[in-house]
């Protein structure tokens, strides 16, 4: 089973990332130096597709299942309609994301101040700002792992 | 038609808002649902 979760989930949405890791270490110029880092491929919800690959292939065990299968009827719909939402969910940011582009700058903080707490209080603004800025990205990452538990736990049931 | 997508996703930090709104609500409902019925067999 890691074997299949591995080939299934995590090489089609991992490989192109790991891809440009390898790739930005080379100087291939300013621009397409840029363009290597591996946050630039991802940023606009791209890891939708990897996950509408999963709920696809999801879909199609749920269709075909083994003969052995023992699940019950409303296990098999429920299954059905959250994958049907997961599809529908990753087809609009993997459609809408790279329409509505985000630049790689954040907006710029205020400069950081003196002292402990007010320091802390900086960091968590900053880093809300930073999700804000890239919410496309952080609500597609949690998609596409719910859509590799969905096909995981589609395989899992019906083809066992 | 055309007036109202345009005022809807005309602008584009206003769609990336909408599109990341529907998404995050879908997500977490479908999460919601996934855990609930994740004990079914």
């Amino acid at each position: 089973m890691e074997e299949w979760s591995f080939v299934n989930i995590f090489l089609p949405a991992l490989l192109p990332v790991i891809v440009l890791l390898v790739l930005s270490i080379f100087d291939l110029g300013a621009t397409a130096n840029s363009n290597a880092n591996p946050f630039v491929a991802v940023k606009d919800g791209q890891l939708a597709w990897a996950g509408l690959g999963m709920c696809i292939n999801a879909m199609y065990e749920l269709r075909h299942p083994s003969e052995k299968l023992t699940l019950v009827k409303a296990a098999i719909d429920a299954l059905f309609w959250e994958l049907i939402c997961a599809i529908l969910i990753l087809t609009l940011i993997a459609a809408l994301g790279p329409v509505f582009t985000t630049s790689m700058t954040v907006p710029a903080a205020s400069s950081r101040p003196a002292g402990f707490l007010a320091n802390c209080w900086w960091f968590v603004v900053r880093g809300w700002r930073v999700i804000m800025h890239f919410k496309i990205f952080f609500v597609t990452v949690p998609l596409t792992l719910l859509s590799g538990f969905l096909y995981w736990k589609t395989h899992l049931t019906t083809q066992a | 038609m055309s007036q109202m997508v345009h005022k809807f996703l005309g602008n584009k930090e206003r769609g990336r808002d909408i599109v990341a709104a529907i998404a995050a609500v879908g997500a977490v409902l479908l999460a919601i649902a996934t855990a609930v019925t994740s004990f079914m067999h």
